[in-house]
């Protein structure tokens, strides 16, 4: 529970989760956007 | 899969390039949360298609563009930072060729052979929808504007067999060029752009 609390204190703070935040948004535009013939797996 | 090999690899030559991951927390991406919506509307029309394309007037078509409408307006707004007019131009561009195809990108069933995906095309009619793509199979003879749909093929041994468009290129650019952008550029000099 300790390492738990730890590990979000040091590494789940806003800057990490803006981070992810805004990556996701980055895939979610170029695949939404793309037309690949495969948007994930296979290809 | 490979936009987002693309994406992630534009990360990864950042972070080589001495560019910064709090950097790029930075960028001053508007209306981020609408993309991920857009993406989110677009996941049950790959992931669960109809065998055969049902027409430009049909409910997931309709899902379709209007999920690309909201990538426009994410696009609009961010129009200032670096790379997204590029972004625009080939979500553009794949939106065209794709309303003037039905509704989803045309793919010839020899391109979708070469990658080793045929077995993804969900019916012989002309038509047909390949799972988990927003394509749909047509031979090039009756693909209108056949330049902007699928058409460049990286077969094996690449590990990442794909055919992809014009517009899938200019996606790919422009998000290189943000990312580049918003890891090694001078902070203050992004958020000025962001703000303009």
């Amino acid at each position: 529970m300790t390492n738990a609390k730890l590990f979000i204190a040091k590494y789940l703070n806003s800057t990490t989760l803006r981070l992810i935040y805004i990556l996701l948004a980055l895939l979610a535009l170029a695949l939404a956007g793309g037309a690949p013939d495969a948007v994930s797996g296979g290809g | 899969m490979i936009l987002a090999a693309a994406v992630l690899s534009a990360v990864l030559i950042g972070l080589v390039r001495g560019g910064s991951l709090r950097r790029l927390a930075s960028l001053p991406l508007r209306w981020a949360w609408v993309a991920l919506a857009a993406f989110g509307l677009q996941i049950y029309l790959i992931y669960f298609p109809e065998p055969v394309n049902e027409g430009i007037a049909s409910p997931r078509v309709g899902v379709l563009v209007f999920s690309y409408a909201l990538l426009f307006v994410v696009i609009w707004q961010n129009r200032a930072l670096p790379g997204v007019w590029l972004i625009g131009l080939g979500v553009l561009s794949n939106f065209a060729v794709m309303m003037l195809n039905g509704g989803y990108m045309p793919i010839t069933s020899e391109a979708l052979a070469q990658v080793g995906h045929s077995a993804n095309i969900l019916s012989p009619e002309p038509g047909a929808r390949v799972r988990a793509t927003k394509d749909i199979v047509l031979p090039r003879d009756q693909t209108i504007a056949w330049w902007l749909s699928d058409i460049f093929v990286l077969p094996p041994p690449f590990p990442i067999p794909s055919v992809f468009s014009v517009g899938d290129v200019l996606i790919a650019l422009g998000a290189f060029w943000l990312i580049q952008n918003g890891m090694c550029a001078n902070e203050k000099e992004t958020r000025a752009v962001g703000q303009g």
